[in-house]
């Protein structure tokens, strides 16, 4: 296993490089003049000039861009042409804003569609079928930013329930922090519950009708027992696939849904930094975006070995 | 015989298919005595392996359900009985070996999970006592070094093996009864022989009753006492194997031991019985198997034909059973 993992780390250092290319050249694609936007409005030629050759914006993009990787390499994001803090320390300090965000969607969507799909799948065409089944087309046809404005709506301005705005760090006040994030992990992991559920009946009626199915009934286990231990650990295989994709579209999801409810995140960072042309800020959000998806993938392959035992490496 | 340990008595099965409630499986009536092995043989389609999952009440409830008659295991009514009772005997007393060990064994499980799990159920035994008893029923099955293999999954396994080991999960509960359809169907001729061997020497040593569900006469000669031959999901005949061999009284078993291959008969052209055998939703009238019989007469079309009695505990579905006299196997 752990020489799977080994492999597995390997095998991202060519894929970290096409990324650093990438990222590196947002500098390079993206319209605006940094050194403008920081010498402010007034600024005469000389003095933007001047801020070009301190920014080292004259010299090769070859030089730049090996002066930004080695910057990288050594954990050394630059430094944000704003708050003047170095970009690491701000992305770190709202990293896990975002990351409890998108963790508690996927366990949100995992709450909802490991029972939904379980209850579907075992019992096709029934009525219980047809309520999961819409209520998965529904989820799925709801865009975020408006359940989010609604949920706020309902839960916050109308009946008070749930603060609309803010974030509360988990260490500071496990409550407190779950009364802030309920609305938006709902929001957030609604169309992935939706596609998870819809993903999970089609492979719990395919496992369902397996012979291995009958075998273990002929085994005297009881049916619910044969279902939750036998069914759903084979109907978990593609259901690990979409969930992985699913987790990188909720981190992307996570910039609108930020945005919504006023959470200090990775995702509201970004939007503020497209807009003041933060560039650092924006290469560092989008390298940390890397990171943590590639994060996320590892995760997935490692779990499909649990899964499914025909994919361990011998 | 023996004393009867598993009796099913006028079974019916019915499936809900386009054609409405078709019935599949219709008056089947065998005993299976201690110790005895009964083959079930027909084609595909005749309700053999129906059968064999009604009397672990395990057809898929629904589209099928037993429309009437009675399985009876040791005395005890298995039709209409609770849930957890039927659970309590399956895998305990009446154990079931399924054809495509591939597919019947659960690839996300460790072999040794798997045969733990049927005993920690029957036996409420620790986690240690039960892998013990998983390395004892391997060994029994000839696994080679079995407790090394416990952590094995299936697609480790070869076909052969597979099927050892899921006979293996079978017997961890010394069940009275042992199911077996088509155990060795989808194995090499090489292996089919040596699980044969196998599942009659645990016979011997254990002495379960076996129901062993067949297309292959060829291994009912290898391994049952009695035969009961299934057409269109009736009985046509049950005799001893010798007897049905010897002498078969339904021109269907005729057909059946005619198309067998024989050693030594190059070039001669198998006897296949002409036709193909009814859906069940267009049964024949009268006899079933009379479009396909060379031996039918018009009042073979015109009414049911009851199972008869005939002398050495025989029963055989044919009115002409008096007049003809039908060819052996050779």
């Amino acid at each position: 296993m752990l020489n799977f993992i080994l492999q597995r780390l390997l095998a991202l250092v060519p894929l970290l490089f096409i990324v650093s290319l990438l990222v590196f050249s947002l500098v390079l694609i993206i319209p605006g003049d940094p050194a403008y936007m920081l010498a402010g409005e007034d600024a005469t030629p000389e003095e933007i000039a001047a801020i070009r050759t301190d920014m080292g914006l004259d010299d090769p993009a070859l030089v730049q861009y090996a002066r930004w990787t080695a910057g990288v390499l050594r954990g050394d994001l630059g430094t944000s042409l704003f708050s003047d803090q170095p970009v690491l320390e701000v992305l770190l300090e709202r990293l896990p804003v975002t990351i409890s965000l998108a963790a508690a969607a996927i366990v949100f969507s995992l709450l909802i569609s490991i029972p939904a799909g379980v209850i579907a799948g075992t019992r096709p065409g029934s009525i219980a079928d047809r309520v999961v089944t819409l209520g998965a087309s529904t989820g799925l046809a709801i865009p975020n930013f408006w359940l989010g404005l609604m949920l706020i709506l309902i839960f916050a301005i109308w009946n008070g329930w749930l603060p609309a705005t803010g974030y509360v760090p988990l260490s500071e006040n496990p409550a407190a922090w779950l009364r802030h994030i309920l609305l938006p992990a709902f929001t957030l992991g609604l169309s992935a519950a939706a596609i998870l559920t819809r993903q999970l009946r089609g492979a719990m009626i395919d496992v369902m009708n397996q012979d291995y199915i009958r075998t273990a009934r002929a085994k005297g286990l009881a049916w619910r027992f044969v279902v939750l231990k036998h069914a759903l650990k084979n109907a978990a295989i593609p259901m690990v696939t979409i969930l992985g994709l699913q987790a990188n579209y909720l981190l992307g999801g996570t910039v609108i849904v930020e945005q919504i409810f006023g959470m200090p995140g990775l995702g509201q960072l970004a939007v503020a930094s497209v807009f003041t042309r933060d560039l650092p800020m924006i290469q560092g959000v989008v390298v940390m975006a890397v990171f943590v998806a590639v994060f996320v993938n590892l995760l997935v392959d490692i779990s499909y070995g649990w899964f499914n035992p025909k994919v361990r490496p011998q | 015989m023996a004393a009867p340990i598993l009796e099913v008595e006028d079974l019916g099965v019915e499936f809900l298919t386009d054609h409405g409630w078709v019935r599949v499986v219709d008056g089947v009536s065998f005993s299976v005595g201690e110790g005895e092995t009964l083959g079930l043989v027909g084609e595909s389609g005749s309700g053999k392996t129906v059968t064999s999952l009604s009397v672990m009440q395990l057809i898929p409830v629904p589209p099928g359900r037993i429309s009437g008659g009675s399985i009876r295991f040791a005395g005890r009514e298995l039709v209409g009985m609770s849930e957890p009772q039927l659970e309590d005997i399956r895998g305990d007393d009446i154990a079931m070996v399924f054809q495509e060990s591939m597919t019947s064994l659960n690839p996300a499980f460790t072999i040794g999970e798997q045969i733990c799990e049927v005993v920690r159920r029957h036996r409420g035994c620790s986690r240690r006592e039960a892998r013990d008893r998983a390395v004892e029923v391997l060994e029994l099955v000839q696994i080679p070094d079995p407790r090394s293999r416990l952590g094995a999954f299936p697609h480790e396994f070869s076909g052969g093996m597979r099927q050892r080991a899921a006979i293996a999960m079978a017997l961890a509960c010394d069940p009275k009864v042992l199911i077996a359809d088509e155990p060795t169907t989808a194995l090499d001729v090489t292996v089919q022989a040596q699980v044969l061997d196998l599942l009659r020497s645990l016979q011997e040593r254990f002495g379960m009753a076996i129901l062993f569900v067949t297309h292959n006469l060829g291994v009912v000669a290898d391994l049952c006492d009695r035969v009961a031959v299934m057409y269109a999901g009736r009985i046509v005949e049950t005799a001893t194997v010798f007897d049905l061999f010897e002498s078969p009284q339904h021109p269907y078993t005729e057909g059946l031991l005619q198309a067998m291959p024989q050693l030594g008969e190059r070039g001669k052209r198998l006897a296949a019985i002409p036709g193909t055998p009814p859906m069940p939703w267009q049964m024949p009238t009268g006899c079933r198997f009379h479009p396909r019989c060379p031996y039918a007469e018009t009042a073979c079309t015109e009414q049911d034909i009851p199972l008869r009695a005939l002398a050495g505990d025989r029963h055989v579905r044919c009115r002409r059973v008096e007049e003809l006299t039908l060819e052996g196997a050779q």
